[in-house]
């Protein structure tokens, strides 16, 4: 793919929640376009729908109304299963909470998703070299509770770019981490998008993390407020 | 299934282990509560088993057709030699004893007892199966043996004479002195209460009924198939008058009552089935909602509901076979550990003796527990489609989980 081609595309993207009697809009007519090979942030207060944003994006969730296309799928057309494979196959994610599975080493944790994947050969040295490249490879046969924050957070990039997405989306990835593993991880992030051209869709509060992002994409009260595409990169 | 969901599922086992150990705990003692009773049970079945083809019914019995009913003196095994010589050629046969029973009146000195005269071939009777098995010194020709509660009865020892006193077959009085030999303690009821046990040719002498007896206690080499035996030994000329019975049909009760110990060990299996479910279903149900968010997020990746179903599934059976595995270990110590002295029963219930009359026998109570291999195989399988019925829910509840939902919980 070229770094022109659109990623995702949102077309007055809402997103209701219904809680009880009680609704709630998390978005309110979202319209983007995010191009292949982006650095992108969304910024915005808490509550302001980052988060729901990244979470349509991803396909784990569908809009109340709008069109979302994301790598060519219109999500609200796509069965629970072929949302799960796009997941799969093409999608990467980072949380806030790193979210490993807490039972594996972080080698398996990263051959996990290989084998979710089908591919049956070579995972373990596949799995190995993401975790070389991340800077883990004294850490691979550790398990989540034996490692720090910022290696945590590594080993669930390792794991998001080991399918080789063509997205990776990251809610809040630096939100617990302390500013020399916050540092670390976004030069990995921006690495990993420079070298191997994957997309990086990232919500943060961090002013750290927005320095690092070309694009800042504002959102308040569920609605893209600014959309600063040639914004100047800190690093 | 993959290596990697099983080494998720025995890890995740590790994550709460008090859990999983109550668990574990549940199914062990359910598996050992079960090869316990089954144990005990088959044991209690061997003994009565033991008990009716030993001394006193055997395996197969040879009698007039209507000596069971009636008891008549008069009705008799004529010929009895011929009988004998018939039925001994079976190679099924170990061992065929001639008895007669006569009820009598023995006095020691003034006052008389009801008691019965018991005619048996010594010899025959003195091997492991026979009513004599144990006795120190071979009954003498003239010489009488007393069961232990009749003599208590009569206040008599070894070495006082008595005088008996009966009708023979011929109608007339029979009447003679014997001397007491010794009291004996036997397996068969009605001797210790009331036997005076002599030779058989004494009896056949004193009773007027030359070569003839009234009963035929036969022993197998096995305990296989005793029906097919009788049948075999219905057939032949020697025995074409008489009644030839396996002791299934001798003692139809007691055939009952063993095959009721089969039972029980069904009704322990039910209870083991219903606790096992309420152990293993809540071990899933607290294991499945406490990692909601974990299921969320490996669905967030791509993995398949039906993944995390099975992850579930795994996690059951793995508690299952080890919770079994851990409960047959403890139950075949069990069964190991009592081996040299048995359990007693009736002692455990506060009895002071340790076997149980039942009809004239006597069942040891005193039991040696005995395991089948199909006892482990049942609990396993009945574990094993327990914690699959257990996992329904909430393999049901993980199945329809949406990824957003549970990352939120």
């Amino acid at each position: 793919m070229k770094s022109t081609d659109v990623v995702v595309s949102a077309d007055k993207v809402t997103k209701v929640y219904q809680t009880g009697q009680v609704q709630s809009r998390a978005l309110r007519g979202v319209t983007l376009d995010i191009q292949s090979g982006e650095f992108t942030a969304i910024v915005g207060p808490s509550g302001s729908g980052k988060t729901t944003l990244l979470n349509l994006m991803g396909a784990l969730d569908v809009a109340t109304e709008g069109t979302l296309t994301v790598l060519g799928s219109e999500l609200s057309a796509l069965s629970k299963r072929k949302r799960s494979d796009l997941r799969l196959h093409s999608l990467g994610f980072v949380f806030q909470a790193y979210n490993l599975v807490p039972v594996l080493t972080a080698r398996e944790n990263v051959e996990f998703v290989l084998e979710l994947q089908g591919i049956k050969l070579d995972r373990r040295r596949r799995a190995q070299a993401i975790l070389d490249q991340v800077g883990l490879t004294e850490f691979a046969d550790r398990r989540p509770n034996q490692l720090s924050g910022g290696q945590q957070q590594r080993v669930a990039v390792a794991r998001a770019v080991a399918s080789n997405p063509r997205l990776v989306l990251a809610d809040e990835p630096t939100a617990n981490l302390d500013g020399e593993n916050a540092e670390m991880l976004l030069e990995l992030m921006k690495d990993l998008n420079q070298k191997q051209d994957i997309t990086f869709v990232f919500s943060t509060h961090d002013p750290r993390v927005v320095a690092y992002a070309r694009r800042v994409l504002t959102l308040v009260d569920g609605r893209i407020e600014a959309d600063d595409t040639k914004h100047t990169l800190a690093k | 299934m993959s290596i990697r969901m099983l080494q998720m599922a025995w890890r995740n086992l590790g994550r709460s282990k008090k859990r999983t150990g109550l668990a574990l705990l549940a199914i062990a003692v359910g598996q050992f509560a079960l090869l316990a009773t089954n144990g005990l049970m088959r044991g209690y079945g061997d003994n009565i088993q033991a008990a009716i083809t030993g001394p006193m019914i055997g395996h197969i019995q040879i009698h007039d057709p209507n000596w069971r009913e009636e008891r008549a003196l008069d009705l008799m095994i004529e010929d009895v030699n011929t009988v004998l010589a018939s039925v001994t050629s079976n190679p099924r046969v170990e061992s065929a004893a001639a008895r007669i029973y006569c009820p009598v009146l023995a006095a020691p000195q003034q006052e008389a007892f009801m008691a019965v005269i018991v005619g048996v071939q010594p010899k025959i009777e003195s091997n492991e199966k026979g009513m004599l098995s144990g006795l120190e010194s071979p009954l003498e020709t003239g010489k009488v043996l007393i069961g232990y509660q009749l003599a208590r009865k009569m206040q008599i020892q070894a070495g006082q004479e008595i005088a008996v006193i009966g009708q023979a077959v011929d109608g007339y009085m029979a009447n003679a002195l014997f001397e007491v030999q010794a009291i004996i303690r036997c397996p068969v009821e009605l001797v210790n209460l009331s036997g005076i046990v002599m030779d058989l040719a004494q009896a056949q002498d004193f009773l007027a009924m030359p070569n003839s007896a009234h009963e035929i206690v036969l022993h197998l080499n096995t305990n296989e198939s005793p029906g097919e035996v009788a049948a075999a030994l219905a057939q032949r000329p020697a025995l074409k008058h008489l009644e030839v019975l396996p002791w299934e049909q001798l003692v139809p009760e007691l055939v009952t009552v063993i095959k009721s110990t089969e039972f029980t060990g069904y009704f322990v299996l039910v209870l083991v089935f219903v606790a096992a479910i309420a152990g293993i279903a809540n071990t899933l149900m607290m294991s499945t909602f406490e990692r909601m968010h974990e299921f969320g997020m490996l669905l967030s990746l791509g993995c398949r509901p039906l993944r995390i179903v099975a992850l579930i599934v795994l996690e059951a059976c793995l508690v299952a076979i080890l919770g079994v595995a851990l409960g047959t270990l403890l139950g075949y110590g069990f069964a190991d550990m009592t081996q040299t002295h048995g359990i007693n029963m009736a002692t455990w219930g506060g009895s002071e003796t340790s076997d149980m009359g039942f009809k004239g026998l006597t069942i040891p109570m005193n039991i040696f527990p005995r395991l089948q291999g199909s006892d482990t195989l049942v609990g396993l399988v009945a574990i094993m489609i327990t914690s699959l019925l257990a996992s329904i829910w909430p393999t049901w509840f993980a199945a329809r989980l949406e990824p957003m939902e549970a990352l939120r919980a």
